[in-house]
């Protein structure tokens, strides 16, 4: 399993509380980055109970051991610190899913690996399977943009797919964003019913859906339902 | 020439007092709903307060709380509002197909966007601000997609051979609610009529096929 992405692990929180206050010897950027790690990670958890509506300042410095001051020298709110959550969760997701990617060669098993690691991914933490899929709509316009920005983010490995089609007419431009669109929805609500650990089972659905506009149902579902 | 007689609209008539109460009520409670989605899709949900609803709405905050319990239990109603609508015009379309299932997708595509694009306020107060709700919006998703089903009742008939997992058509609706939100979250009216033939193509590209989707959408 690849690395964990910044402020995934429970123990991070706890380890950096245990940072000596005061003259500790550490440089202050590395004291600042530990902060900001410990109040992001802080802000995960606390999303992830209490929902983006019911996340205060309050619960997040709580959660990261620090003061409201220090919260601010960082973030000017809530939404800003989910932001920075967000942004984190997004390029670890981005790495993983390249990575994935590149470990086949033909496309159709490409986009397999692919969405076998990002359903193993939010299946490893249901907190950032919120805090990704569910919340951002909760949090409303200035997040979903993120969420939107992410999704045309991973449009062009879908896209690639264009080139094994058969027939003359092009997509509508808007076909890969639709079919992330849903993969994210359908993933978001197996967490929200507490179903994480079903996730990678959704692997043949979200396969066979992905790959039908570019193989065709019957090969979609030949590719989707290969054994590993 | 005759004048117009005074008693001609009811909600014109000096004093209002001789008005049907019933009557008075409903208005109040339209005026209400009105102003609530006006400023819900001006400034989002979390930035209106009751203060500024009953302001714009010209009722007395008593008379507000007659009607809603909350702010979240007003935007309810407009979201119930415009879902109830929505799917209405969306079923009939789909009535006047009875046979043809891309005939069938491409009307009932259409009435839902023609009314999103007579409502521009309506349309984003209930698919982009109406998750702001959090919890009080559980069970939505589920009225929506019974409420939405005629669109896609029957598609299965069309596949032929192929097998579709029994999660399709939620997929679909996935995609096609996504795919509203992230036009109307950035989007210009205009886009919602060139969304038209690519919501048409991707609600039938899974039972279609690839070129008999893009046939149908673009008739």
């Amino acid at each position: 399993m690849p690395s964990e992405p910044p402020g995934e692990s429970s123990e991070q929180p706890d380890e950096l509380a245990r940072l000596p206050h005061g003259r500790h010897g550490l440089p202050p950027e590395f004291v600042a980055n530990n902060q900001r790690q410990r109040l992001l990670a802080s802000l995960v958890f606390t999303v992830a109970e209490h929902g983006y509506n019911e996340t205060t300042i309050t619960k997040v410095i709580e959660g990261a051991g620090v003061t409201t001051r220090t919260f601010y020298k960082y973030f000017d709110g809530v939404e800003a610190a989910y932001l920075g959550a967000f942004e984190a969760a997004a390029d670890s997701l981005a790495t993983r899913l390249a990575e994935a990617y590149g470990s086949e060669s033909e496309w159709p098993l490409r986009i397999r690996a692919s969405l076998a690691a990002l359903l193993e991914f939010f299946a490893a933490s249901p907190e950032f399977a919120r805090l990704c899929l569910i919340e951002p709509f909760v949090a409303g316009p200035a997040i979903s943009r993120r969420y939107q920005e992410a999704i045309a983010r991973l449009a062009p490995y879908l896209r690639e797919g264009r080139a094994l089609r058969d027939g003359p007419e092009p997509f509508p431009e808007t076909t890969e964003r639709g079919l992330l669109g849903s993969i994210g929805t359908q993933i978001g609500r197996k967490v929200s019913a507490g179903e994480t650990e079903e996730l990678p089972g959704l692997l043949p659905d979200l396969a066979q859906f992905a790959l039908t506009p570019y193989l065709g149902a019957a090969e979609a579902r030949r590719v989707a339902l290969l054994d590993d | 020439m005759e004048r117009p007689s005074p008693s001609r609209s009811p909600l014109t008539r000096p004093g209002g007092h001789q008005l049907r109460p019933e009557v008075v009520v409903h208005h109040r409670r339209e005026r209400i709903l009105t102003a609530a989605v006006e400023l819900i899709a001006e400034r989002g949900y979390r930035a209106v307060t009751v203060a500024d609803i009953i302001k714009r709405a010209g009722v007395a905050k008593l008379k507000f709380y007659e009607n809603f319990s909350s702010k979240e239990d007003c935007f309810l109603a407009v979201y119930d509002r415009g879902l109830v609508e929505a799917t209405r015009r969306v079923g009939e379309a789909c009535e006047r197909h009875p046979d043809s299932f891309p005939e069938r997708v491409a009307a009932g595509i259409a009435a839902l966007l023609d009314y999103a694009a007579a409502e521009p306020a309506l349309a984003r107060a209930c698919i982009v601000e109406a998750p702001l709700l959090g919890a009080a919006m559980e069970g939505a998703r589920e009225r929506a997609l019974a409420g939405f089903a005629p669109l896609l009742r029957g598609a299965r008939q069309e596949v032929g051979e192929a097998e579709l997992p029994p999660s399709v058509e939620e997929s679909v609706f996935d995609g096609l609610y996504w795919l509203l939100y992230d036009a109307i979250l950035t989007g210009t009216p205009e886009r919602l009529e060139e969304l038209r033939p690519q919501l048409v193509e991707f609600a039938l590209l899974p039972f279609l096929g690839a070129a008999a989707a893009a046939d149908a959408s673009s008739r």
